[in-house]
């Protein structure tokens, strides 16, 4: 009863507080305008997305009469969805990109990233739900909790109510419900809103997992900071120190930590330039078959080996034709070349994400963020996934490519033979489906622990202050 | 009834109370006069268990207060010089969430009411504290007595720095409360107001109950004699 009383008192006078209500309804307004810009953005981007597969596959199709090996060079492209929820939580999509040339012999980085997009119109988009829930949602309950306990004290409140009765337990816990209230009015009409939306989306059903999942994800860090906001309001003298020390560790949470892991990350697992990368590739690549030079050293012992397994002494003699063999052998060697070089990468970055998981420990923002984004689908483990899948199927259309080549070119030559048009419009489609479970890599569960981690510590820090203010 | 037995409290070796007995029974204004840092407020600090006594006991209806600080704290209401309220909740809304503390839910008929007989207005009742004089502040005080049906009233220079108006209506209100069967525990620089409201008078010096009078006993004059006497021995 007394702990209901400090609460709904907490929540009234909080309402009625001029500047808490401001900046409340500037962050429902930011909200409203994140979301109905995000919407906006993923309506168009999933609109180009399908718009850029049917015209890739329309030209796959349409290349008429071609050289399948000569198509191979070609190309084609596999594009990467944009999820419902990137609406809410963007992630790394803007930095990763959107897309990847597929292409014979080579793996490439994905390109088209929507960072490199100068529109402003679309910068602005970067004003997400993820954001303002990481920076600017933080500094509401700062605002409306840092003087929580302190004005209790300051105005001699705090010796009236425990004239009354009330122990201090009682008044941290009331005033930490009241002020979970306050989280509350903001942040439950938002999420509704997001629900309306996945619903007019048809994506409800699909999404609501990880919809409600980053719901808790968010309130989860929502109440660590407004328990850090109490603890701390109760532990200084006055109403100023508390602020200074709370807007400290905001900025050593949201903005110095995740500056400095960065930078340490990228210190201690540097990541090869572009042209390094590709050098080390082109030195490994000479170690072995190249599918287009038929003199080259292992080329020759390509041959002679696989002469000598059909008994014959000219490639001529094979039933097949033995340039799209050596396409096929030269583009799986090629692969497993890219493969090692783009593991190491994939290595590099899983080492670095994994020093940016635990470095979740000193910072609840980052925790938040990266659970935030692993639920939305929109985090570098989810990149991957796609990336991985690309490849797959890049192999698997290379191989396609090859196969027709060497059962049905002439002779040893590929030159000169084409397949029909009607070959193309048969080849295998790629259509990418994102993984079924919300959590594709068990790396991705690491942030999520330490958010729960985090709230759990948080609540601990109110018990123990509460007890140690009991006792003096 | 609030009852001190022995009771003695020290800071770093200076006693600040030193072996206080009193009994202020029900239907009693006790009034403590004394200087700054006589002890008066710590007298009540230990009554409201906020300090705890290095000797003896302070007890309230019969339980001692370090014993049964729950039990003791539903039976009082304390008001000190400045009363603090929540300047955004009107006098209603306060008056209601003192209460519920301690669990007693008024509607807001009934908090008008129990406003209405501490003095305050009706439509001062419903405006935001923020706007109220240190007068009509106290009047919530006593409305929260009332409504606490507190047995025991603690009260800190209460009147200190309400005009002569604001002070005697307080003055009939202790009267109230005194009519009603609470014992009252005032601490006062007031000679003036202690004459006229209390029952008795004690007169504290240097942590010690110097003096003790029956207020109907003693003239004005002689009052401000006694106290001045203790005050410059």
């Amino acid at each position: 009863m007394t702990i209901f009383a400090i609460a709904w008192n907490e929540f009234t006078r909080l309402i009625r507080d001029n500047v808490v209500t401001t900046l409340g309804a500037l962050i429902l307004l930011l909200l409203t305008i994140s979301v109905v810009t995000g919407i906006t953005y993923y309506q168009e981007m999933a609109e180009q997305h399908a718009q850029a597969e049917e015209i890739a596959r329309h030209q796959w199709e349409h290349q008429g009469e071609k050289n399948p090996h000569s198509a191979a060079h070609y190309g084609t492209f596999a594009f990467k969805p944009v999820t419902v929820l990137s609406v809410f939580e963007p992630g790394v999509d803007r930095y990763t990109g959107v897309s990847i040339f597929l292409e014979a012999h080579r793996q490439n980085f994905s390109a088209h990233s929507l960072a490199e997009d100068k529109d402003t119109s679309r910068r602005f988009a970067e004003l997400t739900p993820a954001f303002i829930f990481a920076y600017l949602f933080p500094l509401l309950i700062i605002l409306a909790g840092y003087r929580s306990i302190t004005a209790e004290k300051e105005s001699g409140m705090y010796r009236f109510l425990k004239s009354q009765g009330v122990s201090i337990g009682q008044l941290v816990a009331g005033k930490t419900f009241g002020l979970w209230a306050v989280i509350l009015v903001i942040y439950i009409p938002f999420w509704l809103t997001g629900l309306l939306f996945l619903l007019f989306t048809g994506t409800l059903a699909s999404s609501l997992p990880g919809f409600l999942l980053m719901g808790i994800i968010w309130l989860l860090y929502f109440g660590v900071i407004a328990h850090i906001a109490i603890t701390v309001s109760a532990l200084t003298k006055s109403s100023g120190s508390s602020m200074v020390v709370l807007l400290s560790l905001w900025i050593l949470s949201t903005l110095l930590v995740p500056r400095l892991i960065t930078n340490v990350a990228s210190g201690v697992h540097p990541v090869p330039n572009t042209t390094e990368f590709y050098q080390a590739v082109r030195t490994d690549l000479l170690e072995g078959i190249d599918g287009h030079n038929p003199y080259s050293e292992h080329s020759a012992a390509f041959r002679d080996s696989v002469l000598a397994a059909h008994g014959v002494d000219d490639v001529t003699d094979l039933p097949f034709n033995f340039r799209g063999l050596m396409l096929q052998e030269g583009e799986e060697f090629e692969k497993k070349i890219y493969d090692h070089h783009f593991a190491k990468i994939d290595e590099i970055h899983r080492n670095q994400n994994r020093l940016f998981s635990m470095s979740a420990i000193f910072s609840p923002a980052i925790a938040a963020r990266m659970s935030s984004m692993a639920v939305a689908g929109t985090d570098m483990h989810a990149f991957n996934h796609f990336s991985a899948e690309a490849e797959a199927y890049r192999i698997a259309l290379m191989r396609e490519l090859n196969m027709d080549l060497k059962i049905n070119a002439v002779g040893d030559r590929a030159v000169g033979y084409t397949a029909g048009g009607d070959f193309f419009a048969q080849n295998i489609t790629f259509t990418y489906e994102s993984p079924d479970t919300i959590f594709i890599n068990p790396g991705q569960l690491t942030p999520v622990l330490i958010s729960v981690i985090w709230f759990a510590t948080s609540i601990l820090f109110l018990v123990v202050v509460a007890r140690r203010k009991e006792q003096e | 009834m609030l009852e001190a037995i022995q009771l003695s409290k020290s800071f770093n070796g200076t006693a600040a109370v030193s072996n206080l007995d009193l009994t202020i029974n029900s239907g009693e204004v006790y009034c403590l006069l004394g200087a700054n840092g006589a002890g008066k407020t710590t007298t009540i600090n230990l009554f409201l268990n906020l300090i705890q006594p290095s000797n003896g006991s302070a007890k309230i209806s019969g339980l001692d207060v370090t014993e049964h600080p729950i039990e003791t704290k539903k039976k009082l209401t304390y008001i000190p010089e400045n009363l603090s309220l929540y300047p955004s909740l009107s006098g209603v809304e306060n008056l209601q969430f003192f209460c519920g503390l301690s669990g007693i839910k008024l509607s807001d008929g009934e908090s008008v009411a129990y406003l209405k007989e501490a003095g305050l207005q009706e439509d001062a009742a419903h405006k935001r504290v923020s706007g109220y004089s240190k007068g009509m502040r106290q009047k919530v005080g006593i409305a929260l007595a009332i409504a606490r049906k507190s047995e025991v009233l603690l009260l800190d220079e209460p009147t200190s720095g309400l005009d002569p108006s604001a002070s005697n209506d307080f003055a009939s209100l202790l009267t109230t409360m005194k009519e009603k069967g609470s014992a009252v525990l005032m601490a006062t620089h007031d000679l003036f107001r202690a004459k006229e409201t209390g029952t008795r008078i004690g007169i504290m010096n240097k942590g010690t109950l110097v003096e003790e009078l029956k207020a109907a006993e003693v003239s004005h004059s002689d009052l401000e004699k006694i106290y001045l006497n203790h005050m410059r021995a």
